[in-house]
């Protein structure tokens, strides 16, 4: 059944505020992300990169992550993602008679990715694949940039040591010459 | 605005134009260098990986920046356009600052291989690709290797490719040490047979000319350098053309089109810089702004006497665009081989280059530089595992320190209909036509990447990988940080764009110095051959233009 551009328009502010409403980013406070969204990232990046004796991707802060790059860097990504999100509900949606994605089991909410990442959901291929993406990224680069919340993901691989990002480097000034 | 007369205006200031820049300032000439990005101190670029050349998905900290910048590419098989920013996948980026690619390269400084100067002439025709010899040998480029090697400074060990054309002279620098896996490849590769050599750097093993010596972090190719001991043409040659008090660098200047007279003669290069149009008048132009970049502003430089662009009257220009079909293998192994020092490129083979069954080229073979955290979650996991959920995880944990990446250069088959244009209506932030691009590979490239492929997986599996699988280039074809070939030199003004030192054939005073020039692409990576050439295209215009 079709939708409304209004019926659309609810749909759609329920994970994502519109752009005048947002604060400024201030991490880990959300920006734009309203915690509904939020949520919604974090089960899937829980699902991707699921926790173990190292946090998950969602609890390492994926969702701060692309909440402050999507004010920054990845702005003209911003209508992909919004657009993305509201099918990726609507469809899960549809798909659960009526349930939403955030209220289903863990089992279920894990099926379902499954069953997208296997090519099952067409539809929601390429917003699956960008928030795949952005997990990575979140969950494997500089907490600088919102997510690897106390660089968790780098003292898994135990290179916290010699990981940087901007406005740091981990190694000590060398004499001239020095090696 | 026009501005005062100067005998040289060379566009680009990465690795060809610093060093034209750099001999003509030398020889007395009167040089504007036009930069279109800026410098990037190290403070600003930092480590971060998700902004680093290799990894740009929140932008490139050496530019060019998304907000401006945009092109067009062209999928080869269904011909639509798609516009594609520089952090974006495909748009053959290079970089766009003092120094251009070489400010954050791996600084891999090869020569290309004898045979690599005369393809056709080894191979003979390949079907469907415009195949070719260089104008020039590589014993005429070699003083010119020489110079660049001297003069950026490069550290290695002379000799030690037994493979290598003759050299008059050794590197300036003593090779960098082997780290771990590179011992443990040189070991496997000798029993092999094969000739394992430590792989040349532009980076100092030592102190050189008042900068330090290489301190081994792991963040090497995609970033500055934190200690400057990474010599590209930003810390080399063009502060020392500004030293003469010859050559004026002025960056954010975003060329326009090269301006020509009533003798269809170049008069200057106009570009916008701070929003004002200037015109740079000049007794000689130099093209050196990459392999995408030069032929834009060639063909974007029309006039009467020049109405498909300048130095394109053969339709040449822009034509081979080439790169290179990369392809290895990833090798998991039982014991820790990740060290965590940089540059982690350390060893080279140069076995597979020429003359193997059913290759035409090949390329040289090295150890992978450091697979940081988000690319290697990415990239670099067996076809078995799931690239999601707990097996992912516990994969890349176990893993991260346990691969080895060994991979190599294929050469490609250049091809006529891969080509850069200007778009007819697509504009950048300045109103100047984007550059469109065209590209495909060869079906010969895909059985060269798979051949050299599986000497990868042959030479890990002898270090002793449990585990190997290959990654071979498919048919989707980029320039990438490789771009060449777009304004190949020959000795025929019909099927070339520019002779044998980078002049264009139609236009006496106008050169290219970037590579463009590239007739074919080595099985290596080009910086060094293209900073070989911008000595060999300097000097020659510092004869041809000398101040009468």
């Amino acid at each position: 059944m079709p939708m409304t551009r209004r019926e659309a328009a609810a749909a759609m502010a329920a994970f994502v505020l519109p752009l005048e409403a947002q604060g400024p980013a201030d991490p880990p406070k959300l920006g734009f992300f309203t915690p509904n969204g939020a949520k919604l990232i974090e089960i899937i990046a829980n699902i991707l990169i699921p926790p173990d004796e190292f946090p998950g991707a969602g609890d390492a802060g994926v969702a701060f992550y692309i909440d402050k790059q999507m004010q920054g860097p990845l702005k003209h990504k911003l209508e992909v993602w919004r657009a993305g999100l509201f099918t990726f509900s609507s469809v899960a949606k549809h798909h659960f008679e009526g349930r939403s994605f955030l209220l289903l089991t863990p089992e279920e909410q894990k099926k379902f990715i499954d069953r997208i990442a296997a090519g099952g959901v067409p539809a929601l291929r390429p917003i699956f694949d960008l928030i795949y993406d952005l997990t990575l990224q979140g969950y494997f680069g500089s907490s600088e940039h919102g997510g690897n919340l106390q660089q968790a993901s780098w003292k898994m691989l135990r290179v916290e040591d010699v990981m940087g990002g901007v406005n740091h480097s981990n190694h000590a000034a060398p004499k001239a010459g020095e090696r | 605005m026009k501005l005062d007369p100067v005998d040289a205006v060379v566009v680009g200031a990465g690795a060809g134009g610093g060093v034209v820049a750099f001999i003509l300032a030398k020889a007395g000439f009167r040089v504007v260098l036009l930069e279109r990005g800026r410098e990037i101190p190290f403070a600003e670029s930092g480590h971060d990986e998700l902004r680093s050349q290799r990894t740009t998905v929140l932008g490139n900290a050496f530019g060019p920046d998304d907000e401006n910048h945009s092109r067009m590419i062209r999928s080869p098989f269904t011909g639509r356009y798609v516009k594609t920013l520089p952090s974006e996948g495909g748009y053959n980026n290079v970089a766009a600052c003092v120094g251009g690619g070489t400010a954050s390269y791996g600084a891999m400084a090869w020569r290309f291989h004898p045979k690599d100067f005369k393809m056709l002439s080894a191979y003979g025709l390949v079907a469907g690709s415009t195949l070719e010899d260089w104008p020039i040998t590589y014993e005429d480029l070699e003083p010119y290797y020489e110079k660049a090697e001297q003069e950026i400074g490069v550290s290695g060990k002379a000799g030690s490719n037994p493979f290598e054309g003759p050299r008059k002279k050794g590197y300036p620098m003593p090779p960098l040490p082997f780290n771990k896996e590179a011992t443990i490849l040189a070991a496997a590769a000798a029993k092999k047979g094969w000739h394992p050599f430590p792989i040349p750097m532009a980076i100092n093993s030592v102190a050189r000319d008042g900068r330090p010596g290489c301190i081994a972090c792991p963040h090497c190719v995609g970033f500055g350098c934190e200690v400057n001991a990474k010599n590209g043409t930003q810390n080399t040659v063009i502060p020392r053309a500004i030293q003469t008090g010859n050559c004026s660098l002025v960056t954010e200047a975003v060329a326009k089109e090269i301006l020509t007279g009533a003798s269809g003669k170049a008069t200057g290069v106009a570009y916008f810089h701070k929003g004002e149009l200037q015109e740079q008048p000049a007794r000689v132009v130099v093209v050196a702004c990459s392999a995408t970049e030069t032929p834009r502003l060639l063909l974007n430089s029309k006039s009467k006497l020049h109405p498909n662009g300048l130095g394109n009257h053969n339709d040449w220009v822009g034509r081979n665009l080439q790169g290179h079909a990369y392809s290895g293998a990833y090798g998991l192994f039982e014991e820790e081989v990740f060290d965590g020092t940089g540059p982690a490129a350390r060893v080279a083979m140069c076995d597979f280059n020429h003359g193997s069954e059913g290759v035409v080229g090949g390329a040289m073979l090295a150890n992978e530089f450091i697979r940081l955290p988000y690319l290697f979650a990415r990239n670099v996991r067996p076809p078995r595992v799931p690239r999601y959920g707990p097996e992912f995880k516990k994969y890349v944990r176990t893993y991260y320190k346990r691969t080895v990446g060994v991979k190599g250069p294929a050469q490609e088959m250049p091809l006529w209909e891969n080509r850069v244009e200007v778009h007819a209506t697509a504009k950048d932030h300045w109103g100047i036509p984007v550059a469109a691009i065209t590209t495909r590979r060869h079906g010969q490239d895909a059985l060269t990447g798979k051949f050299i492929a599986e000497r990868a997986a042959e030479w890990l599996k002898a270090a002793g990988a449990t585990e190997t699988w290959l990654q071979v280039a498919g048919l989707n074809g980029t320039g990438g940080q490789h771009q060449a070939g777009t304004c190949r030199m020959g000795k025929d003004a019909k099927t070339s764009a520019t002779d044998a030192y980078g002049r264009l054939h139609s236009v006496d005073n106008v050169y290219v110095a970037d590579g463009s020039l590239h007739v074919t692409n080595g099985g290596f990576n080009p910086s060094l051959t293209i900073m070989a050439l911008g000595f060999r295209v300097g000097e020659q215009i510092a004869k041809d233009w000398r101040k009468a």
